[in-house]
């Protein structure tokens, strides 16, 4: 069984959801990594990120599934219907991720932690 | 999928079509941008700012959303070309110095290349353009 070990909240103002969580339950925020990407810390809860949306997107919550294997999990969930949005990277930090879209079109991500 | 400067010489072309006489200087008077600027962009010597293909999208008659497409397209170029540069370091917030750009927008460019294949994220330290900038 996969576990989901992450969030990440695609937003149109970054800025204003960070404020947002941050003021209303106390979510710090960190952007020192080399994306510059707003980890969530949710005081022991399940943790998270925040990421630019393009203008013209809307603001959605993805899930991120952890698995031991990403190309694996790749395979195994496209042949259960799902298309791959990003395909597999690695991310600066050494997590590997891809982002996929559920056979009802919702998108996810698949992650390995380094 | 159009990028600014081909929207921009289409343009130019069509009006060239009316009136053979029409110049570069009166096209940047009509779009309300510098000759200069319009020249540079149009040759490919000086990349096109967010500011001027915002410009040119809206008086070319773009809606909001097209316009806000176009800058998109043209920062995932404009990052692409900075990845394409010798001794790069995948580090968003480097980037974000140096070119001036919100780390935000250059995030959008990031995941827009890597949606269309653009760029592969290889390990850690090394990012792999497909194809030209």
């Amino acid at each position: 069984m996969n576990p989901v070990r992450e969030w990440q909240m695609i937003s149109t103002d970054p800025e204003a959801t960070a404020r947002f969580y941050g003021e209303a339950f106390g979510w710090t925020i960190d952007r020192a990594n080399p994306l510059g990407y707003r980890r969530v810390s949710t005081g022991g809860g399940t943790p998270g990120g925040i990421w630019p949306a393009p203008p013209t997107a809307h603001s959605f919550v993805q899930l991120f599934v952890a698995v031991d294997d990403v190309e694996g999990a790749i395979t195994r969930a496209v042949e259960h219907g799902a298309a791959v949005l990003v395909p597999r990277s690695v991310l600066p930090d050494g997590d590997v991720m891809a982002v996929l879209k559920d056979p009802l079109g919702v998108p996810f991500a698949v992650y390995t932690s380094a | 999928m159009t990028d600014c400067v081909a929207l921009v010489v289409e343009h130019l072309t069509l009006r060239r079509r009316r009136n053979a006489r029409y110049s570069l200087r009166a096209f940047a008077r009509d779009l309300g941008v510098s000759h200069s600027t319009l020249s540079g962009v149009v040759s490919g010597r000086r990349p096109a700012s967010a500011r001027f293909v915002r410009r040119v999208a809206t008086r070319l008659g773009l809606d909001e959303r097209e316009a806000s497409a176009l800058v998109d397209r043209e920062l995932a170029t404009k990052l692409a070309a900075v990845v394409a540069r010798d001794g790069f370091l995948p580090d968003l917030r480097e980037v974000a110095v140096r070119s001036g750009l919100p780390v935000d927008a250059l995030c959008v460019a990031l995941h827009r290349l890597l949606s269309e294949r653009r760029l592969e994220l290889t390990s850690a330290h090394v990012w792999t353009l497909r194809g030209d900038p």
